[in-house]
């Protein structure tokens, strides 16, 4: 049923967006000359339009694809006529729709690319609008294109993602000023450069355009690099603690999972609700360097025991502060096992100064130590594991003194979604 | 050209060069900066976890690196080396606390040794999990491989099949474990005794020739502590 209604979604906005995109291309037909002035200039646009949509840079990892199409599409627009720009840019986004899903083995690719021909269509349509109001010298015109095409391409993609992914659109609009400021100057820069060789005939020179694009690319790439060695980091990280700790294998995960979903419920941002994952990959990695027969001991612990066990919050953060990435969340973590009526350690931090971020680790964590996994091995050897219900009980009565009573109630609401409780 | 368009074109190429010398020089520097920071993140756990092991990395790495600029080992293989200096006791992780802290090496039991002689291996396969790391893996898992084969080691590489790599962090992390255990006589005797047999010669030569090095300072001994 609900494959059928997105299907039903996705279809209906590839109907919405294509029959705009339709009446648009036909009033850019309509306005602008048929004739062209340079078939050379315009055969090396086309050309370079449609190389630089088959050389996208993809960061998986934030899910974003890049291409470099639009200074070509712009310089059409504004040294040659609104139609070359038009088909130039249709033409790049079917080849490379056809041909990618191809090379890559997808089907059911035909709606998507669809929505992407409208989107584009749509974009050059309102490029081109944005570009006749500015008017006067051809570089201004490209640079009004840039900016209508921009807003237009942003605008759509947001509502694509919000129509049929449900991706909130705050989240886009954030990642795209984190990520866009840079790239869209980079495009305003190269959308005059291209145009500047484009208006005086220069077509033998357009080529070298790919340099910085070239550069840009590879300074992506590092980009991606980046976030690849920053995973992997983690990943490292979380195999010393296993191999130390075997319990904490499955306790890791499921607490990184669910702390991201409460962080979501409590309206933090996506990029802050992932980082609040990572953190609870990471919270107990100063268990490191706690002895394995402290930590499994049965029966309760003598006070240097404890004080060694407590340890373990700021060696975390302790081991995290080398790596500049983590200087963000070294703090979230020596701070998890603080509480808010002033007596946890290792600050005896009250509750205005203990981050959001521990607070949310801090109840998940406590809720899954108290239940434990369901494999036998990463159960507790200091105490029988808890029911849910019993384990919800527990963290309301501490709501509150212990932990906040916002992020119980997020976490309840996050349980019950999840199925693990059936009354909130 | 109307000043206009000239001046866009030279700000463009301006740029651009800019944009190059920043990708081919800056990125790369910045990248091998994090990677670097993650390794002391992880020698950063390693001696938390066994306070023992403090301060020796630091030496392992240094005492390499020169060995293996005395080799002439292209740059490339000097980070490998230096990223495998960094990494090499990983697997302590998985060595029960108590036996490595609360309790003195000859005090082990057969199972205790046997256990902890599997360390290397276990940081060779948990560097194997991680992909920017998998080329350093049979480095790590070798790095106490002797030179000559022996019984206990029969599924190691011995000899000029054994990674140089492997061979220089064989002879130098002993040493300087023997250095702070036994202090700088009796660790540079038994890396003489060893030359051939547990250690590569080559290794052994020029270890000895960096360690006359004024440069090299000897490490704090706990044989007198």
């Amino acid at each position: 049923m609900e494959t059928r209604s997105y299907e039903r979604t996705v279809h209906g906005l590839l109907a919405t967006l294509g029959s705009l995109a339709v009446l648009g291309c036909f009033w850019i037909f309509a306005a602008g000359p048929l004739s062209v002035r340079s078939w050379p200039l315009v055969i090396v646009l086309v050309c370079l339009a449609a190389l630089a949509e088959m050389l996208p840079v993809e960061i998986a990892r934030k899910g974003v694809r890049i291409t470099f199409t639009l200074p070509y599409v712009a310089a059409l627009a504004a040294c040659v006529n609104g139609w070359t720009a038009l088909s130039a840019d249709l033409v790049a986004t079917f080849a490379v729709g056809m041909m990618l899903p191809v090379a890559r083995r997808q089907t059911g690719a035909s709606v998507w690319l669809g929505l992407n021909l409208a989107i584009s269509g749509l974009s050059v349509v309102c490029g081109w609008l944005v570009g006749s109001l500015v008017g006067g010298h051809q570089l201004a015109v490209a640079l009004g294109f840039m900016l209508g095409y921009g807003l237009a391409n942003f605008g759509l993609v947001v509502l694509v993602d919000a129509t049929s992914e449900g991706k909130v659109w705050t989240d886009n609009v954030l990642s795209a000023l984190r990520l866009g400021a840079k790239s869209y100057a980079f495009f305003a820069a190269m959308v005059l450069v291209v145009g500047a060789l484009a208006t005086n005939d220069l077509v033998y020179v357009l080529p070298l355009t790919f340099v910085p694009i070239w550069a840009l690319r590879t300074a992506l790439d590092y980009q991606a690099k980046m976030y690849d060695h920053y995973y992997e980091t983690i990943l490292a990280l979380s195999l010393m603690l296993q191999r130390a700790h075997p319990y904490t294998h499955g306790h890791l995960e499921r607490v990184a999972r669910i702390a991201e979903q409460v962080a979501l419920k409590l309206g933090l941002a996506a990029g802050r609700a992932r980082m609040v994952r990572e953190a609870a990959v990471l919270h107990d990695i100063g268990k490191i360097a706690v002895s394995e027969s402290v930590l499994d001991k049965p029966g309760r612990l003598t006070t240097d025991e404890f004080e060694h066990v407590k340890l373990h919050a700021q060696l975390g953060a302790k081991i995290l502060r080398p790596v500049g990435q983590f200087h963000e969340m070294a703090p979230w973590i020596r701070h998890h096992h603080e509480r808010l009526d002033g007596t946890g350690y290792p600050d005896r931090l009250t509750d205005v100064e203990i981050p959001i971020e521990s607070k949310i680790i801090a109840v998940v964590d406590a809720f899954d130590a108290m239940t434990g996994g369901e494999n036998a091995a990463e159960k507790r050897t200091y105490r029988e594991p808890k029911t849910h219900a019993e384990a919800v009980a527990e963290l309301e009565r501490c709501s509150g003194s212990q932990f906040d009573p916002g992020v119980v109630e997020a976490f309840k609401s996050v349980l019950f979604m999840e199925g693990l409780v059936w009354t909130r | 050209m109307d000043p206009l368009t000239s001046f866009v074109l030279v700000a463009g190429l301006i740029s651009t060069a800019g944009l190059v010398y920043y990708v081919r020089f800056r990125l790369p520097r910045r990248l091998e900066e994090r990677f670097r920071d993650s390794l002391m993140a992880f020698s950063t756990a390693v001696e938390l976890r066994i306070p023992s092991q403090r301060g020796l990395t630091s030496r392992v790495v240094a005492l390499s690196l020169a060995i293996a600029r005395k080799l002439d080992l292209p740059e490339a293989r000097r980070r490998d080396l230096e990223a495998a200096a960094m990494l090499r006791d990983i697997g302590l992780c998985s060595i029960p606390y108590g036996m490595m802290n609360d309790r003195e090496e000859d005090a082990w039991t057969e199972a205790e040794r046997l256990t902890f002689d599997r360390h290397a291996e276990i940081s060779g396969a948990m560097l194997e999990a991680v992909p920017s790391l998998r080329a350093i893996a049979p480095l790590v898992r070798w790095h106490h491989a002797p030179f000559r084969a022996d019984d206990f080691n029969s599924s190691a590489p011995a000899g000029e099949s054994l990674p140089i790599e492997a061979r220089i962090l064989k002879a130098v992390g002993e040493y300087v474990w023997f250095e702070r255990t036994r202090g700088d006589f009796l660790a540079k005797e038994a890396l003489r005794d060893g030359s051939g047999v547990a250690y590569d010669p080559r290794v052994v030569a020029v270890l000895m020739e960096v360690l006359r090095s004024p440069r090299v300072r000897p490490l704090r001994s706990l044989v007198h502590a």
